[in-house]
């Protein structure tokens, strides 16, 4: 899961950064409003966090753009406005959720989860298809009721695949979803993980669109 | 308590008591003189009647007829149509120059000897009963004519007149008090009035006074009320939003706190763990720090306590704020240079401000220091100001920052900075009469300013 976090604030930038890399996501992390908004209309996201008092942009003035622009990011407000009228208001310009600091991690984390899980277009915790359950609050996977160990790595694309299956995941999208900006990665390593999760699972599992990416398909 | 009813009536009937008393005593004396003038002349003239009869010459028994007639008729006065009982007590005898009674009313006190002095005297009887007497003396005729009227009469007179004008006049004070009770409760009335509204109204409102009709003596008080009523009602709205921006602001640290605190507990490896600390003591700092320029902000903050502003030496007070902001500076790898001319630099001030003042600056410019930055604070003067200005090394500020920096909590996406800096020197710049700005010099870096005008009594 690709996230970007929108947070001018350095110490907490860094400790939410911390705890959601740890948590499975890729986590990308601006500073201001105004390279956030160019980014989110530039790249491919799953969630982002917002806050709202940013420099150079002020955090709603990036979300009411952002939704002009036909985006359905999932965005979750991370502010210290906590006014109603202030929810209100964030939640008026597009928000999915909002969230006031100071804020419990794991509440943040089950409502990225909630948003992510509803973005999919699913309302049920557990993602299951063609055998396999992905859980993905204790980020367990079982192929044919038995566990399964994954890599952080293969989990995050397996996850990708199937939320929902049926869609072609291009090459450039799931290593942005792998790596962000941050981390170097070799040329092949995607070709690695796909390969390990199809001897996980079974080989048929994932299918190449040769020159075009990868997709699971929804009905086998 | 004290009434302004009670306190003014109490003077006024002290003074009418007063006035009524002095004039009743001018009264009686005056009364006592125009009784004693009027019954004077009565004695008198009937001393003259009675030498007009005892001028006729008389052969010695018809003396003895003339005095029993005399007795006769005295005694025949009886109260009544054709007497008075005032008629005994006045009385004459007459003798000659032998000493011999001729003629003598009964009610006559009697004598050892006749009396010598002549006209008008006061005497004791020997039944020690108080005379107004007249002694005419006819040498040519041979008497000597003493007429006396016994004093009670005329005290009992006085007694009548001032007591049948005395009463009059003590009922009509009586009524007149009631009166001016009423007539101070109506003059009053506004005043009742007000204390009215002021009783009616709610105890949290602030609401301006609005009486109509407002008499003048009660405009000021309206006025100074409805002032005061304003100041509470600004001091409390800032003390409001006061409360909401700290716990606004609060929030943020609180959040780094909770999150890196978190990251703690689920920390893998000792590496992630003393990072999560690191993170968590920065963080305690900052909220300390916070709430050290929260407090310096409150008690900067309301304006209508001025500060006691002294003759202070500007540059005397900067160089002994950065001898102590010295060592911190040089741990953070940073130099200091201080520029001023030697000669004195005398503001209205007070020096713990301007110590506030110049540390927030210059911690400003080491927070966007590059490592072995140089700040230079320096000192001079322009027109009728001092200038006071802090220049650093850092990236000078964006045009688009520019007009957000003085607000309270803005701090520039720095980390360390409660954001209450800049708007704490601007608020102490205000306080001094003064102003701050900020310019991005050519050589680089950014130059706060913050002038203080001249004292011109040194």
């Amino acid at each position: 899961m690709r996230l970007l976090l929108i947070e001018d604030d350095v110490a907490l930038g860094e400790g939410i950064h911390q705890a959601l890399g740890r948590e499975g996501y890729t986590v990308d992390w601006l500073q201001d409003g105004s390279n956030a908004l160019h980014s989110l209309l530039s790249e491919t996201f799953d969630v982002a966090v917002l806050d709202l008092g940013l420099p150079r942009m002020d955090g709603l003035e990036v979300l009411r753009r952002l939704r002009d622009s036909g985006s359905n990011l999932p965005v979750l407000i991370l502010t210290s406005r906590d006014a109603t009228e202030d929810r209100i208001a964030g939640l008026d310009a597009g928000a999915d959720d909002y969230l006031v600091k100071p804020f419990d991690l794991a509440e943040l984390k089950a409502r990225l989860r909630a948003l992510l899980r509803r973005s999919a277009g699913r309302a049920q915790v557990l993602i299951e298809h063609a055998g396999i359950c992905l859980n993905p609050g204790t980020q367990q996977v079982s192929y044919q009721g038995e566990p399964v160990a994954l890599t952080p790595k293969e989990y995050q694309l397996l996850h990708e695949l199937l939320s929902p299956p049926g869609r072609v995941m291009t090459r450039d999208h799931l290593m942005q979803l792998l790596y962000g900006w941050n981390e170097e990665a070799e040329s092949n390593t995607l070709e690695v993980h796909i390969h390990h999760l199809r001897k996980k699972f079974s080989t048929d599992l994932i299918r190449t669109i040769r020159g075009v990416g990868y997709l699971v398909e929804e009905r086998r | 308590m004290t009434s302004i009813r009670r306190r003014t009536l109490t003077l006024i009937i002290g003074l009418m008591l007063t006035g009524l008393a002095i004039l009743s005593v001018f009264n009686l004396h005056d009364s006592n003189h125009e009784i004693a003038e009027v019954y004077d002349a009565q004695l008198a003239q009937n001393a003259r009647l009675l030498q007009g009869v005892m001028r006729m010459p008389l052969a010695s028994h018809e003396h003895a007829e003339l005095y029993q007639a005399f007795n006769k008729a005295l005694s025949e006065a009886v109260p009544g149509v054709d007497g008075h009982p005032y008629e005994g007590k006045i009385a004459f005898q007459v003798w000659n120059s032998k000493g011999e009674v001729l003629v003598h009313t009964a009610s006559a006190p009697s004598f050892t000897v006749p009396p010598t002095t002549h006209g008008f005297s006061d005497v004791v009887d020997l039944s020690s009963r108080h005379w107004r007497v007249f002694v005419l003396e006819d040498k040519e005729n041979d008497l000597r004519i003493w007429v006396g009227e016994r004093d009670d009469v005329r005290a009992d007179l006085v007694d009548r007149i001032v007591r049948h004008t005395l009463w009059p006049n003590v009922l009509g004070s009586l009524m007149l008090a009631a009166m001016v009770w009423l007539a101070i409760g109506w003059g009053l009335k506004p005043l009742a009035d007000m204390a009215a509204t002021l009783r009616a109204r709610h105890s949290g409102s602030l609401e301006p006074l609005q009486l109509t009709p407002l008499p003048s003596e009660l405009e000021p008080m309206q006025a100074a009320l409805n002032r005061m009523l304003a100041q509470i009602q600004e001091v409390l709205g800032r003390e409001r939003r006061f409360i909401a921006d700290a716990a606004h602001e609060l929030r943020t640290p609180l959040a780094v706190l909770r999150v890196h605190a978190q990251n703690l507990l689920e920390a893998g490896t000792e590496q992630e763990r003393r990072e999560s600390l690191a993170f968590l003591i920065a963080g305690v700092d900052r909220a300390s720090r916070l709430v050290n320029q929260l407090l310096t902000m409150a008690r900067l903050e309301p304006k209508a306590v001025t500060p006691v502003l002294h003759s202070i030496d500007l540059s005397e007070t900067v160089r002994a704020s950065l001898a102590q902001l010295t060592p911190w500076l040089l741990s953070r790898n940073l130099e200091l240079a201080f520029d001023a001319e030697d000669r004195p630099f005398k503001v209205l001030a007070d020096a713990g401000t301007i110590d506030i003042a110049l540390n927030n600056l210059v911690t400003n410019a080491a927070n966007f220091s590059p490592e072995h930055g140089v700040i230079t604070v320096q000192l001079s003067q322009d027109d009728g100001f001092y200038n006071l200005s802090v220049q650093d090394q850092g990236p000078g500020i964006d045009e688009a920052d520019r007009a957000r920096l003085f607000e309270r909590f803005y701090s520039r996406g720095n980390t360390g900075g409660a954001g209450l800096g800049l708007a704490i020197v601007n608020t102490i710049a205000t306080q001094l009469g003064g102003r701050i700005t900020l310019v991005n010099p050519p050589e680089g870096g950014l130059r706060a300013t913050l002038s203080i005008p001249v004292d011109r009594h040194h």
